[in-house]
């Protein structure tokens, strides 16, 4: 075993490790800080803090894998799903959904249960990677292309602040909505059952297999596109294959526990900044340590100001914002000296 | 036997017309070398022959058509080193080179013991095999570009355009390149390099001159024609002087 190997199966085994406490603690984690008294069998155990627990490590998996993608396809370490309009752009989707439903008679809340749980999360799944989707294309097109690095981030903030707009918009226009949506657009795993943790289970499996597989081809692009190209990938549909893929992991996660900010930028990051490897081993570590971060960010919200209960939402774009100001404020020591 | 051939190639960057009317050829087994003043079309010239830009006309490949071949055959034909292979700093070294083994595997599938044993000899080819587990962050811009070589040697192709392979690499590895082309194109296979060292160049089999997007001249370095092509291209900045058995042209 070479160096960069031994780097990447301590990596893995922390991860792992990390991942088995933090799911111990967020089923001991309830309204009263920790308790320990409660089994498997507890009805509050089995229908409330597992799928919570589960639910928010799949949503931080899919987000890590997210933000993994959007990193290497657009070579930038700055992109991820937010600042590229591809999280406003699935909540824009989610309310639309809502908001559709509502106008045809239905009474909708996020956990409506008329067409079976099933149908409903795959629906809003759906209407949630068109958002995504959408929003990422708009904002490749404002930017003209992803090669401009400000250009993008700037035009990925414009997007963002639109499709939020039209989200509150909406939500105004549907006030029956507006308590879902509240705790929607603030981040929550509070609306995660075992059906949701069963769907992001699923997508995260096939998402980074897809990730997994089409990996020699973000490592080839990485080198430039003409030299990509040379290489006989059909870079074009390629890249928007990606972007499909990672339009859907945001989506999935979106729909599931709503906008939660800076995981998807700080999971890749933090792997890079351990080691340098290639995309198929640096997707699976970004995805652990996404879900080890909202995994670990959830408990926190969830015990903080017990039994108060934090949106996790806003703890993750309080610590997350943070960081990116950490990170700019190294960037700008390292080129301009400062 | 011709292995590139181009007919009446046009090319734009937006408005600007870049590459104007270029008839040009290449022989199997030469290398022949790109030369010209900054901003003559050299690079996009290289990149019309590697299919990497867009143009009018007709440019043909070994007989057929270059828009006509499958992206995977002409990956294999046609072998492509850019002047800005350079953000590659989540990889390692053997993971670029392993890069160029990319058209000979199936997207679903991997490296093949025969594409390991080809990366292992291009490692060794060009004496970067102790970086092998070294990110190419922590190489110089030289080191870098020897590994991105490697990187290109691996596709095996029988053609290879390299547009300034030698920038940024020392003397002695300046000439171990220059004496791989020599043995590679006595094997059959083709080079055709953009250059801005005209020593190196002029120790070509062929000089592509481009001035302004047109294709001055071409021709083989024995040339009397292109002394003075050369002359007239570089505003008579240039003298040449005989040493030994070659051409030296310094600065005037």
């Amino acid at each position: 075993m070479n160096h960069s190997q031994t780097k990447t199966f301590r990596l893995t085994v922390i991860l792992l490790l990390a991942t088995l406490v933090l799911w111990m603690l967020g089923l001991t984690a309830g309204s009263a800080g920790f308790e320990t008294g409660l089994g498997w069998t507890d009805l509050i155990v089995q229908e409330i803090r597992l799928p919570r627990t589960l639910g928010a490590w799949l949503a931080g998996a899919l987000l890590g894998l997210s933000g993994a993608l959007a990193q290497s396809l657009f070579r930038n370490p700055l992109a991820d799903p937010y600042l590229l309009g591809s999280a406003s752009g699935a909540a824009l989707g989610v309310a639309l959904a809502l908001t559709l439903g509502s106008w045809a008679g239905f009474q909708l809340t996020l956990d409506v249960q008329w067409v079976g749980p099933w149908v409903w999360r795959l629906g809003l799944t759906g209407a949630a990677f068109l958002g995504a989707w959408i929003a990422v294309l708009f904002t490749l097109l404002l930017a003209r292309g992803a090669r401009h690095i400000l250009r993008l981030l700037l035009a990925g903030v414009v997007v963002g602040v639109v499709l939020g707009a039209l989200t509150s918009l909406l939500s105004a226009t549907q006030p029956q909505l507006l308590p879902a949506m509240q705790s929607f657009l603030l981040g929550s795993t509070s609306m995660v059952n075992g059906s949701a943790c069963v769907l992001m289970g699923v997508m995260l499996l096939l998402c980074w297999l897809l990730a997994w597989r089409l990996s020699p081809v973000l490592d080839a692009l990485v080198l430039g596109e003409d030299t990509a190209h040379s290489l006989g990938l059909p870079v074009a549909p390629l890249r928007l294959l990606l972007l499909a893929v990672m339009a859907l992991c945001t989506a999935t996660a979106v729909a599931q526990t709503g906008l939660i900010a800076f995981v998807g930028l700080v999971a890749p990051q933090l792997v890079r900044s351990q080691l340098r490897v290639r995309f198929a081993t640096s997707s699976l570590l970004s995805a652990l340590t996404g879900g080890v971060l909202l995994c670990a960010a959830d408990i926190f919200a969830r015990t903080l100001l017990a039994p108060q209960e934090l949106p996790v939402g806003i703890l993750t774009a309080v610590l997350g914002g943070g960081y990116l100001m950490w990170r700019l404020r190294s960037y700008q020591l390292l080129h301009e000296g400062g | 036997m011709k292995v590139l051939r181009t007919q009446h190639v046009n090319a734009w960057y937006g408005n600007h017309h870049v590459l104007k009317q270029i008839d040009v050829s290449v022989e199997q087994g030469t290398w022949t070398c790109v030369v010209g003043p900054n901003g003559a079309g050299k690079t996009t010239l290289l990149k019309v022959l590697a299919g990497l830009f867009p143009f009018e006309g007709e440019v043909w490949l070994n007989g057929q058509s270059l828009c006509t071949y499958p992206l995977s055959e002409r990956a294999k034909q046609l072998a492509w080193l850019s002047q800005h292979d350079t953000a590659v700093d989540d990889l390692t070294v053997q993971d670029v080179v392993m890069l160029g083994r990319l058209p000979y595997q199936s997207w679903w599938g991997s490296a093949s013991p025969s594409d390991r044993d080809i990366v292992e000899e291009c490692l060794l080819t060009q004496h970067i095999s102790q970086w092998r587990e070294r990110s190419l962050s922590t190489l110089s811009g030289g080191e870098r570009q020897r590994v991105l070589l490697a990187r290109m040697l691996a596709v095996q192709a029988p053609l290879m355009l390299m547009d300034e392979p030698i920038a940024n690499v020392d003397i002695q590895h300046q000439s171990k390149w220059f004496h791989a082309v020599q043995e590679t194109t006595r094997q059959g296979n083709t080079v055709v390099s953009v250059l801005h060292d005209l020593n190196l160049a002029l120790r070509a089999d062929q000089v592509i001159v481009m001035q302004d997007g047109r294709v001055v001249l071409q021709s083989t370095t024995d040339d009397p024609q292109l002394h003075q092509c050369l002359q007239q291209t570089f505003e008579q900045r240039l003298r040449f002087h005989r040493l030994a058995d070659r051409w030296v042209v310094v600065p005037d």
